[in-house]
């Protein structure tokens, strides 16, 4: 393992995050050893909104599936014959879990150790992922990410408030962020203008729209609901600053990393394979 | 192994308790299951039994402490949700 480079800084994606809570021992060593090399490890308010709207919203779900199905086979069911193939990570977050908590488990255990490992996972979550880093930086201020998750009723129902910026209710300071960055996203705009339609992604084609809209009338931003709709320009403004963007993302990174001077450091999907510098 | 048999006869009275305290002794049962006893280092060892001392042999248990407990577990590298991983597509 290389030693820490003394002053550096790695930015973590979404992605990361959520590999670094449930994804396998090797994929979290791999992860632990890259970032072993930089003294500071960083995310941001919409990566929080993501890591809330991808990971523990699916869990949430799973959750409500067992209260009404009430079991753990019953979930399993449920997941492999009516969620369809692109649900993979709720599907696979039912189908890998606790399946060697104890070998003498029954379905009843198993269905008891998936409900205390969701709630758990709802109600510590966020704590876990500000524990993880040791900075949250505010970027955006994302109303959404700071909306706390409330549980309306144990194991049933829970709520995490709107993942819409037009009806967030907290302070947002989207509009406020977007015009103190306006010359990055001349700089995005101007890249992903330059790149041939096959290289441009819907994200990519959305982040370009976007772009135009609030460099026109940056007070429609929120309308727009950027943190759902252009979550990854708005982490890449977020993450601007710090020299390493960490990601198992490359489609879209790798043109907003070359937009704002960044190294990108990729973490392939597949844990046989080293990062890609 | 005493201690994971301990966990297993807790596990099974588990509706004697709180749902907080069964979250305590399943971390733990998970965190035992997937490393091998003789491979603990000497800080985690003592990290397994301040949990198992404040938290399954102590009084009650509440949210706040899954937290406590999930902290402790991970300053010594020991994941309370690896059985929980998804995995990889």
């Amino acid at each position: 393992m290389r030693t820490p480079r003394c002053g550096t800084a790695v930015f973590l994606d979404t992605t990361i995050q959520i590999a670094r809570l449930v994804h396998s021992r090797q994929m979290k060593d791999l992860i632990a050893q890259r970032l072993a090399q930089y003294d500071v490890r960083v995310t941001s308010s919409v990566v929080k909104q993501e890591f809330k709207r991808r990971l523990l919203r699916d869990a949430a779900y799973l959750l409500q599936t067992l209260a009404r199905v009430g079991s753990y086979q019953g979930v399993m069911r449920h997941v492999s014959d009516v969620l369809p193939p692109k649900q993979n990570r709720k599907r696979n977050i039912c189908i890998q879990v606790l399946e060697t908590v104890d070998e003498s488990d029954t379905d009843e255990d198993r269905t008891d150790r998936l409900k205390l490992y969701l709630r758990s996972l709802l109600t510590d979550g966020i704590n876990q992922f500000e524990d993880m880093v040791d900075s949250v930086l505010p970027g955006c201020g994302c109303a959404c990410a700071n909306a706390p998750i409330r549980e309306v009723r144990k194991y049933e129902r829970y709520e995490f408030g709107t993942d819409k910026c037009s009806r967030a209710k907290g302070e947002c300071g989207v509009i406020e962020f977007l015009r103190q960055n306006e010359a990055r996203l001349r700089n995005i705009v101007g890249v992903v203008r330059g790149l041939s339609p096959k290289d441009k992604s819907i994200e990519l084609r959305q982040a370009e729209e976007f772009i135009e809209s609030v460099l026109a009338d940056a007070q429609c931003a929120r309308r727009l609901n950027p943190c759902s709709l252009v979550g990854d320009l708005l982490i890449a403004l977020e993450s601007a600053g710090i020299p390493v963007f960490y990601t198992m993302n490359r489609a879209e990174s790798q043109y907003l990393c070359r937009a704002l001077g960044q190294e990108l450091v990729v973490r392939p999907r597949n844990p046989e394979k080293a990062d890609e510098e | 192994m005493a201690l994971f048999d301990d966990l297993r006869n807790l596990w099974k009275a588990r509706t004697l308790r709180e749902d907080e305290w069964a979250t305590v002794v399943t971390f733990l049962q998970g965190v035992l299951h997937r490393n091998h006893f003789e491979r603990l280092s000497a800080t985690q060892c003592a990290a397994i039994r301040a949990i198992v001392d404040a938290y399954v042999a102590g009084g009650g248990v509440r949210d706040s402490d899954i937290q406590n407990v999930t902290r402790m577990l991970r300053r010594v590298r020991l994941d309370p949700y690896e059985p929980l991983a998804v995995a990889e597509p």
